[in-house]
């Protein structure tokens, strides 16, 4: 059984439902129908697709038509009542559709798969749900566990990972997937946490054989998030007293095959630093024309979450005992980043992110968002990188490192456009630095405005480390400073201006010019 | 004549029946035990005793759990007290020099082994394959306690206890889990509905009657009659844990609906109390069980683990209670020398004790002695400034241990009524003004201290 809402009004959940439907088992019984408006945004792959069906009214469906189909996928058409809506302003009129079903064996439908654990839980999976393609295949069933390389020396193999869910399952599932099969997963160690007694999501860890806790929801919106993650955190660190660090991953990220390993390697810096606050997997500003070094790590002063590693004394001793109560309305990790928490402490991020984010429905989510921040995120596939010197990692080791980058580092010219691709020479692997001007520790202005024309994130400040930013472009290593507000500022050459973008006037119309003095 | 006669062939008769059943009872089991030995001695020199059914099922449980990678241990008190009188003998043992069944052939109706679960990799096909193996099996499952926090969650149940026959003896499987507090914890063993009540004599269980909780083991590997096992490194230490290792959960329902009807504080000035009153505990803790000494959460700390499964905010200090027998002259050096000095001392070991140690930011931790009576218990109060005594009655009680704010305590296991002597039926309503002379349900006055003992018992620092 599936229950699946498409807002065809909207882009792209055309392709999300033609996806959907691709993967429900053939012979399966279809009901579908219209609520409010369907036809906007179906466009012609969605339309072949309820013609293959055997739909007549689908395919020619109009502005705020009603419509109602039972089907059979891959067989013919029950019952289909169609009724176009007379004018733009109204909608169709109410149709009413009654078919007979006829209804086949039980040991005509199912598949006669081998007797192991693995296919019982197969067995018991594919009879409840629908919708998750080749898992139920009775030719060809897609494997249900994977066994990837094993990790030497793995440091992480004790490490409980929480994923925390929702009512996502086909995102759970696909989760879960790349969760398995990265290198150096100690399946035992997870436990996944929903969010409220949904079926299908605990349906989907079972079918894995992990573990599942549901959470009786409390609150809304987002406080009902949070609350749902202070729960599970707790839990987890009940269950794992020994355990001195959790990994927090939610349902909607795919994870890189090297993701134990990048943690593996290094875990340690949490344990010995105190200045460090976590360790992440996610570049804020890691884009695929933005990121380049799998090897390489920075420090930020912000939390970029989406996959991340909690110490366990920060959560028992300063956070659990002050987390948001229920009828506070804020977001967690707007939370978790405040100077109240964070409390000067920093993430360790990795230049190519070793997670994905691919969610595009949600609380905080839509079609757009995701397309301008996240679709073109670049994410890590090649296995057992080796991380290059990640004790530089290390509060003072750092400072010394950076010096070091920017004593190395190519002063461009900065009478040129800093957002067009001209300001960086055609080169590759070359170490260039910039200067922009930001007046007060909190003066982000010019790079805002920076980030915004670079196509990176912009919706608040994050990758700097005491006023320096770290990405690439073109495939050279490109270092922002902001003077004279950032420690490094005495790297600039006297006869260097800082770069100083205006932010576009307040009123809507063009967009503000970049201004250099 | 012939009367005496038949009376005298009648008792005769009788005695000589009586006395050829008797010869005969002695017989079949001399001649029982006998057999088994004597069999055996034909086939496999002299090994008297591996014969019987109890070694061989344990020999068969211990393959199977070896061979599916389940680290069982061996917590059978019986064979346990035994290892321990035979410690040295036992340790120095090499593989396969027992020629007589020492251990295992003793007589009794279960063996009891012991699994952490977070070693166990393997469950899901264990249970089908010790059935393969001949092993009749009954799983004993319960919610997770762990679970059952603040926070409502619900995840599938975890398995407590195993009991698996072979050949008309019960292995009885334990399985612990690991809690925050470093201890671990099974859980009790609830017969449901449809369970056969036969199966095993279930009353004869020596543990599962209660959930317990235990010291984490060290473990070794030792060879009782030929047949290799893991055991705890300090078998006394162990055996001397069971008949106290009653636990009983905090009341986390009841605390969560409390915390409805009056909103919890989460004040600035709450969480520092909280976090100051967490580490004393904690340092209160560790020496006194450096010291060897028990004791329980008292008056205000007992009720916040009772009402509300933590640190009531207002509550100021820290209340311990210990049993009078139970003082050590070098409480009050050892907590010096743990950074908490003494702050008062009232009364004497024979009436009365009180101590209070100074913790960090304020926060005093008040330890009062329990009298016993013949049928109630009671602790003492001293006024400083008129050396008047008070007394606090309380109910007898027996100590059980719980966990609280990440720490393994002890309550009195018969929690209402201690907290009802103290405070009352209106214990649930919060009070925030309290006075230690008047407003316990259980103070009594006591007298007066007289004035030439006041330099013993009123020292105030």
């Amino acid at each position: 059984m599936a229950k699946r809402v498409f807002d065809t009004y909207s882009p792209h959940e055309d392709e999300a439902m033609v996806l959907f439907l691709n993967m429900v088992a053939p012979g399966r019984v279809l009901i579908c129908t219209v609520k409010d408006e369907g036809s906007f945004h179906l466009k012609d792959t969605a339309k072949a697709l309820l013609r293959s069906l055997g739909s007549q009214a689908g395919p020619a469906l109009g502005w705020r038509d009603t419509w109602a189909f039972v089907g059979r996928k891959g067989g013919p058409v029950l019952g289909e009542k169609h009724s176009k809506s007379p004018a733009l302003s109204s909608w169709g009129d109410p149709v009413l559709l009654k078919t007979d079903v006829p209804l086949s064996s039980a040991e005509e439908a199912e598949c006669h798969w081998a007797d192991t654990e693995l296919n019982r839980r197969r067995h018991r999976f594919c009879s409840k749900v629908e919708g998750y393609g080749s898992v139920c295949s009775c030719k060809d069933p897609t494997p249900i566990e994977f066994s990837p390389d094993p990790l030497p020396d793995n440091k992480v193999f004790n490490v409980p990972v929480a994923v925390i869910a929702g009512n996502r399952p086909n995102y759970l599932y696909r989760m879960l997937r790349s969760l398995l099969s990265a290198q150096g997963v100690s399946p035992q160690m997870i436990t996944v946490f929903i969010d409220g007694y949904y079926e299908e999501p605990m349906d989907v860890v079972a079918l894995f054989g992990l573990r599942g806790i549901q959470h009786t929801p409390i609150s809304i919106k987002n406080a009902r998030v949070s609350q749902h993650y202070k729960a599970s955190l707790t839990a987890t660190f009940n269950l794992f007293p020994e355990a001195k660090f959790a990994v927090v991953l939610e349902e909607d990220l795919d994870i890189a095959v090297d993701f134990f390993s990048f943690l593996s390697q290094s875990i340690h810096l949490l344990e010995e630093d105190d200045s460090l606050y976590c360790i992440s997997a996610w570049n804020d500003q890691g884009y695929e024309h933005t990121a380049e070094d799998p090897a390489l790590l920075y420090r930020v002063e912000t939390m970029p979450g989406l996959g991340w590693v909690l110490r366990k004394s920060l959560y028992k001793e300063e956070l659990e005992p002050k987390w948001p109560t229920p009828e506070k309305l804020w977001d967690w990790d707007m939370w978790m980043r405040m100077p109240e928490q964070r409390r000067g402490r920093e993430c360790i991020i990795p230049d190519i992110s070793r997670s994905y984010h691919f969610g595009i429905v949600g609380l905080n989510m839509n079609g757009y968002f995701h397309e301008a921040y996240f679709k073109k995120h670049k994410f890590n596939t090649v296995p057992g990188v080796q991380l290059r010197n990640v004790d530089s990692l290390k509060k003072e080791a750092y400072e010394v490192e950076v010096h070091r980058l920017l004593s190395e580092a190519e002063v461009l010219d900065h009478s040129k456009n800093p957002c067009e691709d001209s300001f960086l020479p055609d080169t590759e692997g070359h170490t260039y630095v910039a200067f922009i001007r930001m007046e007060k520790d909190d003066d982000f202005t010019t790079w805002t405005q920076l980030a915004k024309c670079l196509h990176i994130w912009d919706l608040d400040v994050r990758g700097n480390h005491r006023g320096l930013w770290r990405l690439f472009r073109k495939r050279n290593h490109f270092l922002v400073v902001g003077v004279p507000a950032s420690p490094y500022s005495m790297k600039k050459p006297p006869s260097i201006t800082p770069i100083f973008l205006e932010p576009p006037p307040k009123e809507e119309g063009a967009p503000g010019a970049a201004e250099q003095t | 004549m012939s009367r005496i006669n038949k009376n005298v062939i009648l008792a005769l008769l009788t005695l000589t029946s009586s006395a050829f059943l008797l010869f005969q009872l002695y017989y079949y089991k001399h001649y029982l035990s006998a057999k088994n030995g004597a069999g055996l001695s034909k086939s496999k020199g002299s090994r008297i005793g591996f014969d019987g059914t109890q070694w061989r099922t344990v020999k068969k449980f211990i393959m199977l759990t070896s061979s599916q990678n389940v680290p069982v241990f061996l917590i059978d008190p019986l064979i346990l007290e035994l290892i321990n009188k035979n410690f040295e003998q036992v340790k120095n043992a090499s593989h396969g020099s027992a020629s007589e069944c020492k251990y295992f052939c003793v007589p009794r109706d279960f063996t009891a082994f012991a699994l952490q679960y977070h070693l166990w990799k393997n469950e899901e096909s264990w249970f089908r394959i010790a059935e393969n193996m001949g092993f009749q099996c009954l799983k004993f499952e319960s919610k997770d306690p762990r679970l059952d926090g603040i926070d409502s969650l619900s995840g599938t149940e975890i398995p407590l206890h195993y009991i698996c026959t072979l050949a008309s003896h019960a292995v009885h499987l334990v399985v612990f889990h690991e809690r925050s507090g470093n201890y671990l914890w099974h859980g009790h063993l609830r017969l449901k509905g449809h369970i056969d009540r036969k199966f095993v004599p279930f009353r004869k269980l020596q543990f599962g009657r209660y959930p317990g909780a235990f010291d984490r083991p060290e473990l070794q590997q030792v060879t009782i009659d030929g047949l290799e096992v893991l055991i705890p490194k300090d078998p006394m230490h162990f055996l001397e844990e069971i008949p106290h290792s009653r636990f009983i959960e905090c009341r986390y329902k009841e605390a969560r609906a409390f915390f409805q009807q009056y909103l919890d504080d989460n004040t600035v000035e709450a969480m520092a109390f909280r976090k100051s009153a967490k580490e004393l505990m904690q340092l209160a803790a560790k020496t006194l069980k450096k010291l060897g000494v028990r004791f329980w959460l008292s008056s205000g700390t007992c009720l916040g683990w009772y009402r509300q499964c933590g640190i009531i905010p207002y509550s100021k200090d820290v209340d311990l209670g210990i049993f009078i027998q139970d003082y050590k002259s070098d409480i009050i050096s050892a907590f010096q020398d743990a950074g908490l000095p003494l702050k008062h001392k009232f009364g004497k070991v024979e009436d009365s004790l009180e101590l209070s140690f100074q913790g960090k930011d304020d926060v005093k931790l008040d330890i009062f002695f329990f009298y016993e009576e013949t049928d109630y218990m009671w602790n003492g109060g001293t006024q400083a400034k008129t050396g008047k005594k008070f007394k606090y009655l309380f109910p007898k009680f027996t100590l059980c241990w719980t966990e609280f704010v990440d720490m393994k305590v002890r309550v009195p296991c018969e929690t209402i009524e201690y907290i009802e002597a103290n405070y009352g039926k209106t214990w649930k309503v919060p009070v925030r003004t309290w006075d230690w002379k008047r407003s316990p349900h259980n103070v009594q006055p006591n007298g007066v201290w007289p004035i030439s003992e006041w330099d013993e018992v009123i020292q105030l620092y």
